[in-house]
């Protein structure tokens, strides 16, 4: 079982071999659950977000294509599980409050995959709190405008609009 | 120490043919195998242990109960673990959900706890990751160590296993009686079983039935040493022999009346059993 | 790759104490990289990773409940009931093929007119929570026969469970028929005491030989008593309405009494 791939785990997970879901939870558990942290402020949802994600991963098993990473996959379900959790004690998404829930302070850069200093970074900086966090819901988590603004409490309107100031900025800061 | 199951003048009749005739047996913990032919009354017996089969005549005593009374039958049911020859399985469960229903049918109330010894009994005959598999998704030797798992359930004093080791292949078999001599140390377990090394490797006891009489009763050791100087090889098949057979080696292995000469070689339990079948031996040690 | 994450800064973002831009590099690196990964989950609370992992195991290992197990665990049945049910529901062709058996009955009888097929019907309809009782035990039915005649619970209970596990569905099915035969009146249901009498009586019967040969027996004698005593559709019908549903009360009575009375023998399995 150590010497699989994370694509041949989830292959047998998918044939319901449990040891395999085992495993694959002892590589990644973790840091999954340490990204969660850094998307919601509360504890307890996010082990639930964990939780539901791995009951998940044995049902939909079958669904992932062997392109992209595993992590990513395993990411992409995991965040959305924690949207739909945020979305049931938060029911309408309200303009800006703060709800206890933090997830705009977490990381305020943006980082696009494999640059990690530069021009775009220190452009992204320049950006405001509400916009960073808008680029980062969408380009480094992967999530719809909808989804984005059901992570950050925002309606999706609002969640293109600042989209929109964002490319503004971005170009400006870039040209 | 009392005994774990003890008989007296136990006797099974089917209409008009004698099943079991007059067994009399003192069983405590340690494994004891029962030999014997088809039609000897070793599943008639067992069956009667696991409280499945009324007898005739003669007393039994199980766990200190007598099974024909109904309430005490109820408490030999609650510690008593039963594999039967058939292994009767729902295929379309997976052999959690079997498990956790015979459980349930075993007076497991509480959920957890009985997710956690059903997990547990899995775990011990190594089906832990498999077990969310439909059990007709399952080969023939995981299907047996599932009925095997269900009968571990609650870790019960008495195990009666019908042919346990039937359809299993030799890492299989070895892996079997690793778990049952795991768990015999204070249980009694009963088994039947056409295999005699399965009774040389694991039992502590040996009971050989004929015609629904026990022939024998001892150890193993003292069935293969009913054929002590009675086993040789040759070259050549010898007529006169009990039985014999071609070995690996091209040689002859002849069980009987050896001749003068003979290149003879210790028995195995499997040599003395053959004896016996033929009556050949003094008589039966009992 | 050249860049990790190394073990201070894995703890620093676990902490949630590393600056905003290291932690995204962090998260962009570790969905590629298997060894960073392993750093930053040692980083991570492991009694919380254990308690997470124990419901997800309890999540995956809770047995499947079928549609019928869910309503009845939601009606207060407990979980042993319901479970028995689903077993017996479970893959039993027998059952179905009787239920389809009747149904197909009463929607032919209702094609016709003739009294004479509306007879059969009444006749035939009982035949299917029968074999469906017979259907739900017995050897050739139950492959766990065997082990389940030695568990604890007892086996009358299971029968109990069982045999309302197969004949109430059977009824309720055989009910659909209702419509097609509702313009005879209150003759459309003649056939539900008797249904009931002969369940139970197999039930009963089982005690001293195989469920079986008695749901045999019984069906046997129900569909030939109609010929022996040479009745006619018009006397057939007159029966159906008094004296089958009294003989039926007395039948179901009969059944109950004796299947009470002789509850331990259905402690043993069979010979």
């Amino acid at each position: 079982m150590g010497g699989c791939s994370d694509a041949e785990l989830v292959a047998l997970v998918a044939e319901q071999h449990r040891d395999a879901l085992a495993e694959l939870y002892r590589r990644h558990g973790g840091w999954l659950l340490a990204r969660l942290h850094h998307r919601c402020a509360d504890d307890g949802i996010a082990a639930e977000a964990l939780q539901d994600t791995f009951v998940a991963v044995w049902r939909v098993a079958g669904s992932y294509r062997g392109s992209g990473e595993v992590g990513g996959w395993l990411w992409g379900i995991c965040i959305r599980r924690l949207i739909g959790l945020l979305r049931k004690r938060r029911p309408e998404p309200v303009a800006g409050g703060d709800w206890g829930l933090d997830p705009v302070a977490s990381a305020e850069d943006l980082v696009l995959a494999g640059t990690e200093h530069g021009d775009l970074a220190g452009a992204l900086r320049s950006l405001s709190p509400e916009l960073r966090a808008v680029v980062q819901a969408t380009a480094l988590d992967g999530l719809t405008t909808r989804e984005a603004g059901q992570l950050l409490g925002i309606p999706a309107g609002t969640v293109k609009t600042r989209m929109m100031r964002a490319r503004v900025e971005l170009r400006g800061a870039l040209a | 120490m009392d005994p774990i199951v003890s008989t007296r003048g136990l006797a099974k009749d089917y209409g008009r043919s004698p099943a079991l005739r007059s067994i009399d047996l003192e069983l405590g913990p340690g494994i004891t195998g029962f030999l014997g032919p088809n039609g000897a009354g070793k599943t008639t017996l067992l069956r009667i242990l696991a409280t499945a089969l009324e007898p005739s005549a003669g007393s039994v005593r199980i766990l200190g109960h007598d099974p024909t009374d109904p309430r005490a039958r109820i408490e030999i049911r609650r510690r008593l673990g039963y594999v039967p020859q058939e292994l009767g399985l729902y295929a379309t469960f997976s052999a959690f959900d079997f498990v956790d229903y015979v459980a349930i049918l075993k007076e497991h109330v509480d959920r957890r706890a009985r997710h956690d010894e059903v997990r547990r009994v899995l775990d011990e005959v190594d089906l832990g990751d498999v077990r969310s598999k439909a059990i007709r998704k399952l080969s023939g030797g995981m299907r047996r160590r599932v009925a095997l798992a269900q009968a571990l359930l609650g870790d019960p004093p008495l195990l009666v296993l019908d042919e346990p080791t039937v359809g299993l292949d030799p890492e299989q078999r070895v892996r079997f009686r690793q778990l049952v001599s795991r768990h015999a140390e204070r249980r009694c377990v009963v088994l039947s079983t056409h295999v005699t090394e399965d009774v040389e490797a694991l039992c502590d006891r040996v009971v050989v039935l004929h015609d629904g009489a026990v022939v024998f009763d001892a150890t193993p050791a003292e069935l293969a040493a009913l054929a002590a100087g009675r086993v040789w090889v040759a070259d050549l098949a010898d007529d006169g022999a009990h039985v014999s057979w071609r070995t690996g080696e091209g040689r002859y292995r002849m069980v009987g009346e050896p001749p003068p000469d003979a290149d003879l070689i210790a028995p195995t339990v499997q040599d003395g059993y053959l004896l016996l079948g033929g009556g050949i031996a003094e008589g039966s040690a009992a | 790759m050249s860049w990790h994450v190394d073990v201070a800064s894995a703890d620093r973002y676990v902490a949630r104490r590393l600056d905003p831009n290291g932690s995204a590099s962090v998260e962009a690196h570790l969905v590629s990289c298997a060894a960073c990964r392993e750093r930053v989950g040692a980083a991570v609370d492991s009694d919380v990773l254990e308690a997470v992992w124990r419901g997800v195991t309890d999540a995956v290992d809770q047995p499947a409940l079928g549609w019928l197990e869910h309503t009845l665990s939601r009606l207060g049945c407990s979980d042993a009931n319901a479970r028995m049910v689903s077993a017996t529901t479970r893959a039993r062709w027998s059952y179905l093929l009787a239920v389809g058996v009747s149904i197909a009955l009463a929607i032919s009888a209702s094609q016709s007119s003739y009294e004479r097929l509306f007879a059969m019907f009444l006749i035939a309809a009982p035949l299917g929570p029968l074999a469906a009782t017979a259907g739900a035990f017995g050897r050739w039915s139950d492959p766990a026969a065997e082990l389940l005649s030695t568990v604890p619970t007892s086996s009358l209970r299971i029968l109990l469970v069982r045999t309302a596990a197969a004949v109430v569905p059977a009824l309720a099915l055989t009910a659909i028929s209702l419509p097609w035969i509702a313009d005879r009146g209150w003759l459309a249901v003649a056939w539900l005491l008797p249904s009931l009498a002969l369940a139970l009586g197999a039930v009963a019967l089982s005690s001293w030989t195989s469920i079986e040969r008695a749901a045999l027996g019984l069906g046997v004698v129900w569909v030939g008593a109609p010929m022996v005593l040479r009745l006619r559709v018009p006397e057939l019908l007159e029966t159906f309405s008094g004296p089958v549903q009294i003989a039926s009360l007395g039948a179901v009575a009969v059944a109950v009494a004796v299947t009470v009375l002789r509850r331990t023998e259905f402690e043993w399995s069979e010979g």
